[in-house]
C-alpha cells in the first residue's frame, strides 16, 4: 500500500491512525536493533500528532481532504531539525540538542499530515559516501538487501529505512556531493536531490551552505515525487530559497516521455565502472528508448575531470567554517569550563568530533589561509562557474543527463575500510558534478546483479524536477 | 640674438631636467631586513606603490619592525612577518587601502603586504613569495623585490627574527 492509497483509507477512518503509528514505532524499534536506521526514534511525538489527526477526522475537519501526506510515516535525517528532538547530525558534539524550533521542511511536513518518525543515521555532518564515518558512538546502518554491505552515503538510513519499511513512509535526505542519490542506488530506491533553493534550508544543520540540498528518498517514484511537492516552495527564512512557484510534480508522472532527448555522458561510462553497473545502466537506456525517448552520447569534460577536485575545495572551505560555532560554548557537547579559550575549544573538539570531521576542518581551514584562499578556494569558485556554464549549454538541446548514480555495487564493509580517503571520494565522481552546479537529479532503481541494486542518475536542468520525475515514473509501469 | 638666448634658456631647463631624472634614479629606496641568517635587501617600488611603500618605510623608520618575527612560514610560497604579536593576528595601528598595479607582478621574491580578507586592511603585516604566484596579483599590493639576499630569505623559519630592518638610498 502506497501512500496515496494509505492517506485515503485513513480519511475514511479504515484505518485507525493512533493505533497504526503504534505499530509503525514498534516496527521501526525491531528494524533499528537490526539495521541501525535511527539516531532517535521519536515515538512519543509521532503519537501526539496521530492523536491530534484522529481528533481531525473525527470531527471531520475541511482541511483532511487536502493533506497530501496525511498519516504517512515521514524519516528525517539526523541533520534536519526538529523541534524538542535530539538533533545531532550524526555528531557526538551535538549529543543533547534539542532544537527549539522546527526546520521549514518539517513544518511544511506537519501541515500536509505526514508523521515525523524520528532521525535517520548518517555520515557525521554528510562527511562521506557510505555512512560509515558516524560520529563518535554512532551506528552505521547496513544495506537493507545485504546487512555486511554499505547503504551508500551520507542520507544511509534514510534509503536504508525507505527500502526495508513495509509500512507507508517517505524519508527526507539532505544532499551536498551526491548523499541523496548514492544510497538511494545502494538501497535500491528513488532518491530526488532537487535544484539548489528549490526546498528551504530554515533549520538543517549546515555543511555546505551553497551546496546544501534537502530532499525525499522514496520506494516508488509517485511518493518521492508527492514528499517533493509537499516540501518545495520560498521561504523567507532562507535567503538562498528560489522565489519560485512548486510544482505540481505527481501531475506529470506516468505522463509519456516520448520525444524527450536525453544526452549520455560519454565519460561516465567505460573505465572505472564496474561491468555490471553499466550493464543495468544501459538496460535502463533501453528501456526508455522503448518508451520514445531519443538518446545521444555527448562530452561533457568539466565537472567529470575538474568536478572533485571544485568540490572539495569549496565544500571542505565552507564545513570549516560551519563547524566553527561547536565549540561547546553554545550546542550540545561541553567540558568543564576552564582553562583559555582556546584551550577549551580544542578540549571540547578534539574529544567530540570524529576523525573525517577532523580531517574536513583541516583541509577547509587550509584552503582559506591567507594567500591560499585565492590558489585554491577562489580558483575552484571559478571552476564552478564553469562548470554551470558547461552544463547549461548542454540543456540547451536536451531534457536531461544520464550516467550510473555510482561506478560500483554496493561495497562490503570490509572493501571500505581499505580505501584511502581520495578512493573514498572518487565515489561521488559522477555526482558532484549536478552537486556544486544546483542542478536537480534523480537515482533511479534499473536492476540487480545478483539481488544488490544498481541505480541510474538522471540529471536535469534547474528546476526541472518534474521530468526527471517524469522519466522515472517509467521504471514504475 | 633673442632667439639664442632662448634656445640657450631651453637646451639648460632640459639639461636640468635630465639631471633631475637620473637624480631619482640613484636615490632608489632599498629595505634592509637584517636577520640571524643573514640581510636580505629589497627594492622599494615608490613610484608604482606610493602608499604602500611610504606606510613601510615609515613603520620601518619608527623602529616598528625590529625585534619582531617571521610567523609564517610556507614552503614554495611565502615567508610571512611583521606582527607585533607574532602570531599573524596583529599589525600596526593604521590601516592603508588596496594599491595594486597591472605592472608589479607576484614573482619569486616579490614583497607583498598581507591583509585579511578585507583588501583595505593591510598594515604592517608583509611577505616575500618564494617563487611566483599569480593568483596573487591584483588582489594583494606588491610593492618590492629582494635584490639581494633571496637565499636567506629561503633559509627563514618560523620564529626568526627580524633583528632590525631599515631604509637605505641609493
Amino acid at each position: 500500500m502506497n501512500v496515496l492509497e494509505f492517506a485515503e483509507k485513513i480519511r475514511k477512518n479504515e484505518i485507525d491512525i493512533v493505533e497504526h503509528t503504534g505499530k509503525i514505532i514498534e516496527e521501526c524499534n525491531k528494524i533499528n536493533k537490526e539495521y541501525n536506521y535511527f539516531n532517535t526514534i521519536s515515538g512519543e511525538l509521532a503519537l501526539q500528532q496521530a492523536h491530534e489527526l484522529k481528533k481531525l477526522i473525527k470531527n471531520r475537519d475541511k482541511s483532511i481532504k487536502n493533506k497530501k501526506l496525511l498519516g504517512a510515516a515521514i524519516s528525517v535525517k539526523d541533520s534536519i531539525c526538529v523541534k524538542g528532538v535530539e538533533s545531532t547530525a550524526g555528531s557526538r558534539i551535538l549529543q543533547g540538542y534539542k532544537p527549539l524550533f522546527n526546520a521549514t521542511v518539517i513544518e511544511k511536513v506537519i501541515k500536509e499530515g505526514g508523521i515525523i518518525i524520528g532521525k535517520t543515521s548518517q555520515d557525521e555532518f554528510g562527511f562521506g559516501s557510505f555512512s560509515t564515518n558516524s560520529g563518535i558512538g554512532f551506528k552505521i546502518p547496513k544495506n537493507p538487501i545485504d546487512k555486511e554491505r554499505s547503504c551508500g552515503g551520507s542520507s544511509g538510513g534514510a534509503a536504508g529505512l525507505a527500502k526495508k519499511a513495509d509500512f507507508p513512509h517517505i524519508a527526507l535526505g539532505e544532499s551536498t556531493g551526491g548523499s541523496i542519490a548514492s544510497p538511494a542506488s545502494f538501497c535500491d530506491v528513488f532518491g530526488l536531490c532537487p535544484t539548489y533553493g528549490r526546498n528551504s534550508r530554515h533549520g538543517l544543520l549546515d555543511y555546505g551552505n551553497s551546496l546544501d540540498k534537502i530532499g525525499p528518498i522514496g520506494k516508488t517514484c509517485y511518493e518521492t515525487a508527492l514528499l517533493q511537492e509537499a516540501i518545495a516552495g520560498h521561504d523567507p527564512n532562507d535567503s538562498t530559497s528560489l522565489n519560485v512557484q512548486a510544482d505540481d510534480c505527481t501531475q506529470v508522472l506516468g505522463k509519456p516521455a516520448n520525444g524527450m532527448k536525453i544526452g549520455i555522458i560519454k565519460e561516465a561510462f567505460g573505465e572505472g565502472n564496474d561491468e555490471h553497473v553499466e550493464k543495468h545502466v544501459n538496460g535502463g537506456i533501453e528501456r526508455l528508448k522503448e518508451d520514445g525517448v531519443e538518446f545521444e552520447e555527448i562530452s561533457l569534460n568539466l565537472p567529470i575531470k575538474y568536478g572533485l577536485a571544485t568540490y572539495y575545495m569549496i565544500a571542505t572551505s565552507e564545513a570549516s567554517t560551519n563547524l566553527a560555532k561547536y565549540c561547546g560554548m553554545r550546542y550540545g557537547a561541553a567540558e568543564k569550563l576552564e582553562g583559555s579559550f582556546n584551550e577549551y575549544f580544542t578540549k571540547v573538539r578534539s574529544a567530540n568530533f570524529g576523525d573525517e570531521a577532523k580531517r574536513r576542518i583541516i583541509m577547509g581551514t587550509f584552503a582559506r589561509m591567507s594567500g591560499f584562499r585565492d590558489a585554491y578556494y577562489i580558483k575552484a569558485a571559478k571552476v564552478r562557474t564553469l562548470i554551470i556554464n558547461e552544463y547549461k549549454k548542454v540543456f540547451r538541446k536536451f531534457d536531461a543527463l544520464v550516467s550510473p548514480t555510482v561506478p560500483i555495487l554496493p561495497p562490503k564493509f570490509s572493501e571500505i575500510e581499505k580505501l584511502t580517503p581520495l578512493q573514498n571520494y572518487m565515489m561521488d565522481i559522477m555526482l558532484v558534478g549536478p552537486n556544486i552546479a544546483g542542478l536537480p537529479h534523480l537515482s533511479v532503481p534499473v536492476g540487480h546483479e545478483k539481488n544488490l541494486p544498481v541505480g541510474m542518475l538522471l540529471i536535469g536542468d534547474h528546476l526541472q524536477e518534474s521530468k526527471l520525475l517524469q522519466l522515472g515514473s517509467v521504471f514504475e509501469r | 640674438m633673442k632667439k639664442t638666448v632662448i634656445m640657450a634658456l631651453l637646451l639648460l631647463l632640459i639639461l636640468a631636467a635630465c639631471k633631475n631624472e637620473t637624480a631619482k634614479e640613484v636615490k632608489m629606496k632599498i629595505a634592509v631586513i637584517e636577520t640571524g641568517k643573514g640581510t636580505i635587501k629589497a627594492e622599494l617600488y615608490t613610484d608604482k606603490a606610493p602608499i604602500t611603500t611610504k606606510n613601510f618605510i615609515e613603520l620601518a623608520g619608527s623602529g616598528f619592525y625590529n625585534g619582531l618575527t617571521f610567523h609564517r612560514v610556507e614552503p614554495g610560497f611565502v615567508v610571512q612577518g611583521g606582527d607585533p604579536k607574532g602570531d599573524g593576528t596583529r599589525g600596526s595601528e593604521k590601516n592603508i587601502p588596496l594599491e595594486t598595479n597591472q605592472e608589479l607582478k607576484h614573482v619569486k621574491g616579490a614583497l607583498g603586504m598581507a591583509r585579511s580578507e578585507d583588501p583595505d586592511s593591510a598594515s604592517s603585516q608583509f611577505y616575500i613569495t618564494l617563487a611566483p604566484a599569480p593568483f596573487l596579483d591584483g588582489n594583494y599590493a606588491v610593492f618590492g623585490k629582494v635584490i639581494d639576499g633571496m637565499e636567506i630569505a629561503e633559509k627563514i623559519n618560523v620564529g626568526d627574527k627580524m633583528n632590525r630592518v631599515y631604509i637605505i638610498e641609493k
